[in-house]
């Protein structure tokens, strides 16, 4: 009687692994979440940073735009999330990530990418970071990623069977950039819409950075981070454009920030691209992000700054 | 280590197979390190604690047993419930508490300590020891009855430290007594093909409950309680009604699972509910939910405050719903649940000769007295819960105030996603109507009874469940918290 059970159970089981494992692997075949696509791929090169990167900069543009160079090792990917705040587990993501000692490496820095909840030492910010998207994933670079889809994915597997949790506005490109456009499958976000979101949005950051404070162990771990990146290649740190409203925020929050910035950009010989003042150029779908058109011509602005700082600094 | 996590897949069968490969003699050591290795897993530094408590309740046990004097047993006692308390008081409660002194010290104006003064203390920083609530309890009651003369102390300090960290009931409960698991743990089990599928299928409604039904509850309620102010008022209702749900399925998944685990060993955990939901009141509803955790209030606090009437019976009834408010966390939102239902609970007892004589007077049958009783427990539950489910009393009250504001909004799928809202009713529906027939005790007759062609099935349909619609997010157990 115990033998049969014994059989059973293990049939039971193995019917249950493979069962799951085709599930798993169907959702991975067809659109998994917006963020699957930045851990599929080793880097020739990386676009790290917030949400704002992770919908504001094309890696396509800029592959394009440096390959006269032909210097740099490819792809390009975007690897900026909303939760990637530097930490030891967004620094260990990226060295898994890349594959290169020449590579174009751009980190998009706001004071939001150094706060962590108030009361976390070292040690809590980084429990912390490990129950995030970045630290349950261990794989970073395969394809298809069961590992990612086993830790991080969060929905139920039912939606191999469809995309409706996509967002009809939003394009997730395989270089990881998350494209969102004003003029979507069904409909086309409005000027009411935008200033809508963009009054929620200020609500939730304010309620939020209650919660929140400047992290001295996210500052260490961002030198850490500049430090590493500069022995893989040349590294380009940028402050991209956003609404008057937004940045005012921000700079409430820390308010020698681009100063220090600055310091730090001039002490590593890097360079530190601002683009606060250019803000009026583009535009935003929700008031912090921006959409579609401006992302490219933000992203050719970029690129056209950093072919100059190469030709000025490789020739 | 979680029950739902892959750790856990891996922990609890080479538990199993070493359990029933040992010789009995060694077994209670097995189960100790197994125990001990589950807890180091979820918080290896904190396992002092846990240490700590068994040892000063393992030697205050034995010398409150050996004392001829009535004050000596006392004192036996005393320091093992302050070890206890202790314990609680300086992991959950310290912060709170300084903060309220201080809050106090503002609010006259006083300046003991400067801002930075009172920053440097961090207590902020001290971890939430996980499952301190339920071992504390549990050894305090070991500690309790022994001064009662109810039980004898356990000389064997291994098979004690294993009745305090049993890992099944280690961090969740139900909180056992010593008198009832303690026997168990040290009589022989012999391999019982019964018990094991008993308690596998026990443990495999209880993954059930929490991946498919109560994490996706929790989808709902968390972006309800993410907007208080939301003017849908529907929604909010919904979320607090879906939160009174995810709650229960979620403690009761965990539960299952810890039934179904010390079953397949043989071992018997009390159930700690009893179809709580379809209570028809407060009072019944307090007889069923969490049953291990409000006898024992019923049996070392609420019976010592009311004998020889050393105090009225709705101030016990206060004191006794308080402490159950603190014992949940350490915020005032705890309490305020707690002393609503005390509240609640006090006027029902209160008026309930007044309405059965309105209740007679319409002429209102059994049936529809219990089922107007069962909704007006349902209605009071989910407004009650929203102090519970919100992080502080102001947005509880927001949430309250946006509740019942009704702008005319018909709004409900605040995820965007209609079929999800649509599973989610169907779920609660089905998992009530099981309850509603098996009772929370018997839910693996479900399957023991049915034909060989029926379980294989049964077992088909519950793989593809579980695959298709678990809510993949490692969620820990709400009661982890407490």
């Amino acid at each position: 009687m115990l033998k049969s059970f014994v059989i059973k159970l293990v049939l039971i089981a193995i019917t249950f692994i493979m069962v799951y494992l085709f599930f798993v692997n169907k959702l991975a075949n067809d659109f998994v979440d917006p963020h699957y696509n930045k851990f599929t791929q080793q880097a020739g090169g990386l676009i790290l940073g917030l949400s704002r990167a992770n919908e504001g900069i094309s890696p396509t543009i800029i592959e394009e735009a440096l390959a006269d160079y032909g210097l740099f090792d490819l792809p390009m990917v975007n690897f900026a999330l909303n939760e990637a705040h530097f930490g030891e587990v967004y620094l260990k993501a990226i060295k898994n990530k890349i594959h290169t000692r020449n590579g174009v490496f751009i980190i998009s820095i706001s004071p939001g990418n150094f706060t962590a909840p108030i009361g976390l030492d070292a040690k809590k910010t980084l429990k912390y970071d490990k129950r995030l998207t970045l630290g349950k994933v261990d794989n970073y670079t395969s394809s298809p990623n069961y590992n990612y889809i086993m830790n991080a994915y969060g929905a139920p597997l039912y939606n191999g069977f469809h995309d409706l949790d996509q967002w009809n506005h939003r394009t997730s490109h395989h270089n990881g950039w998350n494209e969102v456009k004003l003029e979507g499958k069904h409909d086309t976000i409005r000027a009411t819409d935008i200033e809508n979101w963009k009054a929620l949005n200020m609500k939730f950051y304010k309620e939020k950075i209650k919660t929140q404070q400047i992290s001295q162990y996210r500052y260490e771990y961002f030198i850490k981070t500049i430090t590493y990146l500069k022995s893989k290649g040349d590294v380009f740190l940028v402050r991209m454009p956003s609404t008057y409203e937004f940045l005012k925020f921000e700079t409430e929050l820390w308010k020698s920030f681009d100063y220090e910035m600055d310091s730090i950009a001039e002490f590593y010989k890097i360079p530190y691209f601002n683009y606060i003042n250019k803000s009026y150029k583009y535009k935003t779908y929700d008031g912090s992000h921006l959409e579609s058109e401006s992302a490219k011509s933000f992203t050719k602005e970029l690129t056209e700054d950093i072919k100059v700082y190469l030709k000025s600094n490789h020739s | 280590m979680l029950f739902n996590s892959f750790e856990f897949l891996i922990f609890f069968p080479v538990m199993i197979i070493g359990f029933y490969s040992l010789n009995h003699k060694y077994r209670w050591l097995w189960l100790l390190l197994g125990s001990y290795f589950f807890y180091i897993a979820h918080e290896p530094e904190l396992i002092i604690l846990l240490i700590v408590s068994t040892l000063v309740d393992y030697f205050c046990g034995i010398k409150m047993h050996e004392a001829k004097k009535a004050s000596i047993k006392k004192r036996y006692l005393i320091l093992s419930i302050i070890t206890n308390i202790g314990i609680l008081f300086v992991f959950k409660y310290l912060f709170f508490f300084t903060n309220n002194i201080e809050w106090v010290l503002d609010f006259f104006g006083s300046d003991v300590l400067t801002k930075q003064e009172a920053n440097s203390y961090n207590f902020n920083q001290i971890l939430l020891p996980v499952g301190i609530s339920f071992y504390t309890f549990q050894t305090m009651s070991y500690s309790i009855e022994i001064y009662r003369g109810v039980i004898k102390p356990e000389r064997h300090m291994g098979k004690f430290a294993l009745y305090v960290s049993f890992f099944p009931q280690l961090v969740a409960g139900p909180v056992e007594r010593a008198s009832r698991l303690l026997p168990q743990l040290k009589s022989e089990t012999t391999i019982n093909v019964n018990n094991i599928k008993k308690g596998i299928i026990m443990m495999a409604w209880g993954f059930f409950l929490k991946l498919v039904v109560a994490d996706r509850l929790g989808l709902y309620v968390d972006e309800a309680f993410r907007t208080p102010d939301s003017p849908h008022s529907l929604s909010l209702i919904l979320g607090s009604l879906f939160f009174c749900f995810q709650i229960y399925y979620d403690f009761s998944a965990y539960t299952s699972i810890a039934i179904g685990a010390a079953k397949t060993m043989g071992y018997d955990l009390i159930q700690n509910f009893n179809r709580p939901i379809f209570s028809t009141s407060f009072e019944e509803f307090w007889k069923r939910w969490h049953i291990s955790f409000t006898t024992w209030l019923r049996d070392f606090i609420y019976k010592p405050l009311i004998r020889n009437a050393r105090y009225p019976r709705l101030i016990a009834v206060v004191i006794v719903f308080f402490i159950n408010g603190l014992w949940h966390g350490a915020n005032w939102t705890f309490v305020i649940w707690s002393l609503l239902n005390a509240f609640i609970l006090v006027v029902e007892i209160s008026t309930k000769q007044f309405r059965h004589k309105v209740f007679n007077t319409l002429k209102l049958s059994k049936r529809i007295r219990g089922f107007l009783g069962w909704l007006t427990v349902l209605g009071l539950m989910t407004i009650t819960l929203v102090f519970f489910r919100s992080p502080n009393i102001h947005q509880a009250l927001v949430y309250l105030e946006h509740m019942f504001s009704f702008q005319g909004s018909l709004h409900i799928n605040i995820l965007g996603n209609a079929f999800e809202l649509f599973l989610c009713l169907v779920l609660i529906f089905i998992v009530q109507i099981i309850y509603y027939y098996k009772g929370n005790r018997k839910v693996y007759e479900l399957f023991t009874k049915q034909t060989r062609i029926a379980k294989y099935s049964m077992c088909f349909a519950y793989i593809f469940v579980i695959v298709l619609f678990a809510i993949n997010r490692q969620n820990s157990f709400i009661y982890f918290q407490f």
